[in-house]
């Protein structure tokens, strides 16, 4: 029961700071649509898109970058947009509020453990509200500019947008559970984000979330853990692509373990004296 | 070390003298400046490093053996656009620059020393102090990284003047100060360390003068890098042929163009829009928002 109320007491308090800040995100999406629209209207006219273009447009990333001094490495600049609003929003409060109202949740909770489970799920429970947000808005678009919701993706726009080696043979049959990847990365940097500003603090945290995913987009590699947030790299958009499941299960089980070895970490940290160091 | 201020003796560059020794150590500082100098320090390990390929054009034609394929001035990071350590800093800098002191007014108002040292010296003159700084501070982190890049990327690389007959620039003539970059080259990337100093500095700044305008430290640090991404994604997302010069506000102090034709009033223009936005804040809401009595 205490878990759920500090649980509750979380999410009342991130929503009540967040309202303004939360409002950039479906502004976000609005306009990255609003421009894949005039985009397409310019190549296509009358061409209808699908909720799948949006979304492959949005959190697609990159593909491959193959360094050379003819092609300058132009970073996603859409994808870290979104995904590091998301990164930022979930950043602030776990930290903060330990050093305010947090050291009072944490002694009325009955346990570091506990406190630092609700804070584990909140970060789950923040994802999906972002996500939704997100993909609720880019849904509403489509509607309104009349596009197909989840037919087909359509792969001559991903390649010229992603400067993508398309896979053909699957990319019109891309199943619909493959947008779970960006929410599911996004869970996993976070996690890694919320160990590494306990550490370390805020301001490097964030830092270290900015550098893994440059660093994704850069080397495409199942280490690093931005590549499985890019759908232009999974399996059935990109030829050499990633296999979704596999990616899905990595990315869950690894937030899992970082959830863990942070809780070990928390439950064994001198919160006071690393505040008098703050 | 203890600091000794009253009101007396205390003038604007006394109180600098102070917030530079309390910068100077700060452990962000000295992180952040040693992030700086390991991305470029990649840099300099990929160019350092023996490619006998290098000289098989046969096989890899990328990095061509002609003396004008490989100078100083297309492949130290400010005049090279591929390497992971060019990625790493052109886009992490904003973050670099704020680290070293760009929190500090924020720090100081949120813990109450602000309201204790704002009854010993003047409030403009303690304002004025954090900001020069910060902005030293930005100025400092982001610029010594590039300048040891320059100088250590120079150990390995013959500092050619570029010939332009040779495809291996992505200078163009109408490109801001091409014609210093084929004349003068050195003169030109000494100049540019002159402009990112100051463009690092500014970006500081602005994150000083966020603290007027938000209460969280951690909000008023990252309200300009997240300004900075939001101008960079907007500006990629428009089209090429119509809009020809670099809009981006992280690609247009790199001293060659990347994505776009460079433009110096654009990068001036950034400047004088970040400075103005520091001082006018400071300005209006010091004024205002910190009347302690």
């Amino acid at each position: 029961m205490r878990f759920f109320r500090v649980l509750r007491c979380d999410l009342r308090l991130v929503l009540g700071r967040q309202w303004r800040y939360l409002l950039l995100l479906p502004t976000g999406m609005l306009l990255f649509c609003a421009n894949l629209y005039r985009w397409v209207q310019e190549m296509e006219p009358g061409a209808s898109l699908d909720l799948q273009d949006y979304l492959v447009y949005i959190f697609g990333g990159m593909g491959r970058y193959s360094p050379s001094p003819d092609e300058p490495f132009l970073f996603p600049g859409i994808w870290v947009c979104s995904v590091g609003l998301m990164l930022f929003l979930m950043l602030r409060y776990p930290r903060e509020e330990l050093y305010e109202s947090g050291q009072q949740q944490l002694l009325r909770s009955g346990g570091r453990c506990r406190y630092w489970i609700a804070k584990c799920v909140m970060q789950l429970v923040m994802t999906v509200c972002y996500f939704t947000l997100a993909y609720g808005t880019v849904l509403l678009f489509t509607l309104l500019t009349r596009g197909t919701l989840l037919e087909s993706l359509n792969g001559e726009w991903v390649e010229i947008l992603g400067r993508v080696n398309v896979n053909w043979d699957e990319i019109a049959q891309s199943p619909p559970w493959m947008y779970l990847m960006p929410p599911a990365t996004v869970l996993l940097m976070a996690g890694i984000q919320q160990i590494v500003s306990l550490l370390t603090g805020i301001s490097i945290g964030y830092l270290v979330s900015l550098g893994l995913m440059i660093a994704s987009a850069y080397f495409m590699t199942p280490w690093l853990a931005g590549n499985y947030g890019m759908l232009y790299r999974a399996g059935s958009v990109m030829a050499e692509g990633f296999a979704m499941e596999q990616s899905l299960l990595v990315c869950v089980l690894a937030w899992v373990l970082m959830s863990a070895a942070g809780g070990v970490y928390f439950c064994r940290m001198d919160i006071l004296k690393r505040e008098e160091l703050e | 070390m203890r600091f000794h201020i009253s009101r007396k003796n205390c003038g604007w560059r006394k109180i600098l003298s102070m917030e530079l020794r309390k910068m100077l150590r700060t452990k962000a500082f000295w992180i952040s400046l040693a992030l700086g100098l390991a991305i470029v320090t990649l840099n300099t390990l990929y160019i350092a490093s023996p490619k006998e390929e290098w000289y098989d054009y046969g096989e890899n034609i990328l990095v061509n053996p002609m003396i004008y394929g490989s100078t100083l001035y297309n492949c130290w990071i400010g005049n090279e656009s591929f390497t992971f350590a060019f990625s790493m800093f052109y886009f992490l800098f904003p973050i670099l620059c704020i680290l070293p002191y760009g929190w500090s007014l924020c720090a100081e108002m949120q813990n109450g020393y602000l309201k204790n040292i704002a009854v010993r010296v003047r409030r403009k003159d303690y304002f004025k102090a954090k900001y020069g700084a910060a902005f030293l501070g930005g100025g400092l982190a982001g610029t010594i990284p590039l300048v040891v890049n320059f100088v250590a990327d120079a150990l390995f690389l013959p500092a050619i003047r570029p010939d332009l007959l040779y495809p291996y620039y992505s200078m163009q003539q109408v490109d801001f100060l091409a014609e210093l970059y084929c004349v003068r080259p050195l003169l030109f990337n000494l100049l540019y360390f002159v402009f990112s100093f100051v463009y690092f500095g500014l970006i500081a700044g602005c994150t000083v003068a966020c603290a007027f305008l938000v209460k969280s430290r951690i909000l008023g640090m990252l309200l300009p890098v997240g300004a900075f991404y939001v101008m960079h994604s907007v500006s990629m997302m428009l089209p090429y042929p119509q809009v020809l010069y670099e809009l981006s506000p992280i690609y247009c102090i790199h001293p060659t163009p990347v994505a776009r034709h460079a433009n110096g009033w654009i990068l001036f223009g950034y400047m004088a829009w970040m400075f103005l936005f520091a001082v006018l804040t400071g300005w209006i809401k010091g004024n205002e928002k910190y009347e302690i009595f």
